[in-house]
């Protein structure tokens, strides 16, 4: 039955796009019109509808047969920025050139997403989030499950543009607009040029191949400045490649003098040998660093849950100051990962395309991350986590990080059907304000009262 | 996009002439067209435009129910979309003369505001609502079904009109209007060919599509199965049901037609004239025999298709009552057709269980067909019926079929150089009921009684859901009259297993299409008492609350705004929700012992600030929970409940006590 289902609404998918794409807004009256007139004029001596139906009819048949006769030659160049955000609309050039020596008006350009329909197991595997609050029949019948899935996977939608007229053997720069929808990866194919019919009611239609690919970045949250307390930590052996300098005893190189620069650290022999002042730098191993522990430790391959746990840590990855700190991003996909940023380490986009891709992990259990948190414990001066539910593990690690004195802030992410019960605060239970259940949904709400 | 100039007058205009609603056409095109000159507009919102949608649609509702209940035919859907652009005007004049030309689709469709309500994140889309309309002008016209070649006149006129501006501007006008002009041409060939097709298709379909309604067999003749080679399929479906009056009557079998002459696997009837039956005075009773003193009734509810078709009764039938139709005729043999009635009657019948007297035998009773003689004449001298008496004969010849033969809907055609008949006789032994009826009848003859060939229905299977009985395709039946003693008695020899037989092969679900018959069997039922009731016309007392109520609804608030007065509306001041909360008599008290609170620091802050004071640190600790509902209340959407509203009241206020008596034992005493 699921089967049957699946091929059903891959095939109603597919007519709706040829129709969506075919047919324009007027084309679409005149079909509804059609139909409204057969249904009138069934019967063809009781009404004179039958001859409305005919008319447009014959209207229908020549402009789908003048469809046929659309011969153009274009190319086309896309100029992508590198990221878009998840709801944000993101706009870009695409170059048109006409490669005929006729004029080209009336024309309209679609964008081609790669086929966005899901696997059937992917179908049958993955609920749409809330799907249990959706009626039996809903939930038995799995078209929201396939709407949602389509959109997911397609991540982004867009409109037609109108090309602007074209002359003849000339090139033309239009603006296209798409609304990412989901992060990660929006597989571009081609674009679909369209031109109507002498009525306007149906588009012939011709493919430009044009791949390319677009990183979605997630959401993010505006976030109330988040001040975890916690001191400088020793980091042994320094960090490579960090900004600046500090007052260690590890020799890193020279520099011109600069102002205000303590005479000590005067090279004098340098001075004397290049005739001009000259320091000594040392690498600075005392830093502020600050590790996100992101959760995605999940029954199922997607949830709203995670999908806000994302963006909570793109939030903080963004908020948090890392010109004066650093900041580990800890979570586990295939493997466990650490990616430190801060201090010109990597910059905050790098850790939103890192984040862009972060997937639920479903072979693991959170013991597999607490080794990893335990081994950075003690270069940590705090901590923020962002759970996925709040369970005698990771009350266990929390535990472990409080013991070592080291301020954590937990955030953990509900999808609101069970309420508050049954969170209690445990190794949280004397700082509260430490502790927040946030709600999807609500985040932003959750977030501001941080 | 709004249609241009005049188009939508025009479209008015044409959908009065075609319908005769002039008066109407024309006020409402100059309504609309005015509203290019007037500059008058209504501030109508979303929720004004969903106010007048509910109206337009209690019109419709109330047009639909009064049409079903008025109208005697089955078009009165026609009528309705006669009648649509008066239904949908009110919603025309409040886009024509509303600040906006669009209207959010969501206040026109009902699912569609649930699902709004439901994702209030959820982008509107507007329409203009000129083409649609005008749409539906053109299909109203065309149910006024004025059959002259002026409706495709101006059916094109007005389309290619619309089509003009809505044009590709990529291809040269002059190739639009070759197209167009194809279009039309194809147009009129078309529903030319389409409207003969149908006439053809109804000519040469009728037959094959009275057997598939079974309402309109034939009296004159019937062509029966004998002869054709495959398998019986009758269908499961209701075709009629029975009602007797006494709930223990027994099951009957109905007549339907009855005839005399058999040729070539046909019966005919040898005399065709019918002769009229009067009404009595009530205009419905129909007197067919006289009363007989000892009678039964049943009620048949069953359906005459386009009003006519033949009465299923019961032998010895003498009264139909409640009968309304409009002319009633009746053959020598029996058979009644009617016409001018309803799609659906609910007669009943009064019959009397004697024999029926009938006509006399004629000579066409005894007649048998010459290339069927030879086997009956075998017969009847292998089973010695010459010399018997005829009651003697009936036994021979019931007692004949029952031991010989069995039922099977499996038709097995005919030998190489035998009829179908005497191939069942002598070869197969095995048929259906029409085998049998039609080789009784032929028996008997040969055998010196006068018999006939009936065709009707078996009443057996009574419904429990519907208390009576129903009456399934499959459970049509043929048999033999036989003239006995002055009278024709009923005599059949089809197999008894036969029902049974074919009730097996009935599938498991048939409960389904069963139920679902008798639902719209109880609505039709509904519909036509409340056609016949008085009380009827009182129920449309009823519309008025719902039409005052609406009324209200949309005259609450007068919103009229002149456009050319270029004034800007005046800024009513919006109170803010939560803005006499009593938290802010915590902060005025805390700002006046100090603990001032930057503009740019919100509340939270403030508090999470005054927290690592350490003269305020032991007052501060107590708020969290008063501020929590502070801020639910100023900014939770479903705001706060009743009891957390007071809990807020209190707890400031507890508060506040608290703090004025902690700040008087402090102050400095003179």
């Amino acid at each position: 039955m699921k089967r049957i289902l699946y091929n059903t609404f891959r095939r109603t998918y597919t007519v709706k796009k040829w129709f969506g794409r075919r047919f324009t807004a007027s084309g679409k009256v005149v079909l509804l019109c059609l139909a409204a007139s057969a249904f009138v004029g069934l019967d063809t001596t009781q009404t004179m509808a039958y001859q409305a139906f005919t008319f447009l009819l014959a209207i229908v048949i020549i402009a789908m047969v003048s469809s046929l006769f659309f011969r153009c030659r274009l190319s086309a160049v896309r100029i992508l920025p590198r990221f878009g955000t998840t709801g944000v609309k993101l706009a870009y050039r695409i170059g048109i050139k006409n490669q005929t020596g006729k004029i080209q008006k009336g024309l309209k350009v679609f964008e081609n997403f790669k086929d966005p329909c899901p696997s059937f197991k992917e179908f049958i595997e993955t609920p749409e989030p809330a799907e249990k609050k959706r009626n039996l029949f809903d939930r038995a019948f799995g078209y929201y499950r396939w709407l949602w899935l389509i959109s997911k996977r397609q991540q982004a939608v867009t409109q037609a543009v109108t090309i602007p007229l074209l002359q003849p053997n000339s090139e033309i720069e239009i603006l296209i607009e798409i609304t990412p929808s989901h992060r990660g990866v929006v597989n571009l194919t081609g674009l679909t040029i369209a031109r109507p019919d002498p009525f306007g009611f149906f588009n012939a239609c011709m493919n430009v191949s044009l791949p390319q690919s677009l990183l979605i970045l997630p959401k993010r949250y505006d976030m109330p400045p988040v001040g975890l307390s916690g001191n400088r930590r020793y980091q042994s052996g320094g960090v490579a490649l960090a900004s600046t300098v500090g007052d260690s005893e590890e020799f890193v190189s020279m520099r011109d003098y600069r102002p205000g620069d303590p005479l000590r650290k005067i090279h004098w022999k340098s001075w004397a040998k290049i005739g001009k002042p000259v320091v000594k730098e040392y690498q600075d191993e005392f830093f502020v660093r600050h590790a996100l522990i992101l959760d995605t430790f999940q029954k199922t391959e997607h949830s709203q849950v995670l999908e806000e746990a994302v963006s909570i840590a793109a939030s903080f990855a963004c908020e948090i100051q890392t010109q004066e700190s650093l900041l580990d991003l800890m979570f586990v996909g295939l493997e466990a990962y650490c990616f430190t940023s801060g201090r010109g380490l990597a910059h905050t986009d790098k850790m939103l395309e890192i984040l862009a891709a972060v997937v639920g992990c479903r072979d693991k259990s959170f013991d597999y991350l607490t080794p990893v948190v335990i081994s950075r414990a003690s270069m940590l001066s705090g901590c923020i986590c962002v759970f996925l539910s709040w369970d005698e593990e990771r009350r266990k690690l929390i535990g472990y990080l409080n013991a070592l004195g080291i301020p954590v802030l937990v955030l953990v992410i509900t999808d609101g059907a069970g309420g508050s019960d049954g969170y209690d605060p445990g190794p949280m239970l004397d700082k509260p304000e430490n502790f927040h259940l946030l709600t999807s949904g609500k985040i932003q709400e959750g977030l501001m009262e941080l | 996009m709004k249609t241009p100039l005049l188009l939508l007058g025009a479209a008015l205009i044409f959908w009065g002439w075609q319908t005769g609603l002039w008066i109407f056409a024309a006020v409402m095109a100059v309504v609309l067209e005015s509203s290019r000159l007037i500059r008058l507009r209504w501030d109508l919102s979303t929720v004004d435009f969903r106010r007048i949608s509910d109206l337009c649609s209690l019109l419709f509702v109330i047009l639909l129910v009064y049409l079903l209940v008025s109208d005697r035919s089955d078009f009165f859907l026609i009528v309705l979309v006669k009648w649509l652009p008066i239904i949908f005007f009110p919603l025309l004049v409040a886009q024509a003369y509303a600040t906006s030309d669009r209207i959010d689709i969501s206040a026109l469709f009902v699912l569609l505001r649930k699902k709004k309500k439901k994702d209030k994140k959820q982008e509107s889309t507007a329409v203009n609502l000129t083409y649609p309309y005008f749409a539906i002008c053109i299909l109203s016209a065309s149910a006024a079904n004025v059959r002259d070649v002026y409706f495709y006149m101006g059916l094109f006129g007005l389309c290619a009109l619309a089509f003009w501006f809505v044009r590709s501007k990529r291809f040269s006008a002059m190739l639009w209007l070759g197209l167009i002009a194809i279009a039309g041409g194809t147009g009129v060939a078309g529903h030319i060919g389409l409207h003969g097709l149908q006439l053809t298709l109804e000519q040469k379909g009728l037959e094959w599509f009275t057997d598939f309604n079974h309402q309109g067999i034939d009296p004159f003749q019937t062509k029966t199965a004998i002869g054709d080679i495959g398998l019986l399929k009758p269908s499961n479906r209701i075709i009629f049901r029975v009602k007797p009056e006494d709930l223990q009557t027994s099951p009957m079998l109905l007549r339907e037609a009855i005839y005399d002459a058999y040729s070539f696997s046909m019966w005919f009837i040898s005399n065709s004239e019918f002769m009229p039956v009067r009404p009595e005075k009530n205009g419905t009773s129909w007197r067919l025999e006289h009363g007989a003193t000892h009678h039964r009734s049943i009620t048949v509810s069953s359906k005459l298709y386009k009003g006519q078709g033949v009465l299923k009764l019961p032998g010895g039938t003498f009264q139909v009552d409640r009968l309304p139709v409009g002319k009633m005729e009746r053959n020598i043999f029996g058979t009644v057709k009617v016409e001018g009635g309803p799609g659906r009657v609910d007669y009943r019948v009064h019959f009397d269980k004697a024999p029926d007297i009938g006509s006399p035998p004629v000579a066409m009773d005894l007649f048998i067909p010459r290339k069927e003689k030879p086997v009956f004449d075998k017969i009847v001298s292998d089973l010695g019926l010459v010399d018997k008496s005829p009651t003697q004969i009936l036994k021979t010849v019931e007692t004949f079929f029952q031991k010989n033969f069995s039922y099977s809907l499996l038709l097995s055609g005919q030998g190489p150089n035998s009829t179908p008949l005497s191939t069942f006789l002598l070869q197969t032994r095995s048929g259906h009921c029409e085998y049998f009826a039609t080789a009784t009848v032929l028996l008997l003859r040969a055998a010196g009684l006068p018999a006939r060939y009936v065709k009707g229905y078996s009443v057996h299977e009574f419904s429990q859901l519907e208390n009576r009985f129903i009456v399934r395709d499959r459970h049509a039946h043929a048999w033999t009259l036989v003239h006995l003693a002055g009278a024709w008695y009923k005599f059949d020899t089809t197999p008894a297993a036969w029902a049974s037989i074919e009730d097996a092969a009935a599938p498991g679900w048939e409960f389904i299409p069963d139920f679902l018959s008798y639902c719209w069997f109880k609505v039709m039922e509904w519909i036509q008492h409340a056609k016949k009731s008085s009380t009827i016309k009182y129920l449309w007392w009823l519309v008025i609350p719902f039409v005052l109520i609406l009324v209200r609804r949309f005259f609450r608030r007068k919103q009229v705004l002149r456009d050319d007065a270029g004034k800007p509306l005046q800024d009513t001041p919006h109170p803010q929700v939560g803005s006499d909360s009593e938290f802010y008599l915590i902060e005025k008290a805390l700002n006046k012992s100090g603990f001032v609170r930057h503009p740019s620091d919100t509340l939270q802050n403030w508090i999470g600030k005054l927290r690592n004071n350490r003269s305020a640190a032991f007052w501060i600790k107590d708020l969290r929970s008063i501020l929590d509902l502070h801020y639910r209340y100023r900014f939770d959407p479903d705001g706060i409940k009743t009891t957390e509203r007071a809990t807020l009241k209190s707890g400031t206020q507890a508060w506040l006590d608290k703090y004025k008596k902690f700040l008087d034992s402090s102050a400095p005493k003179p």
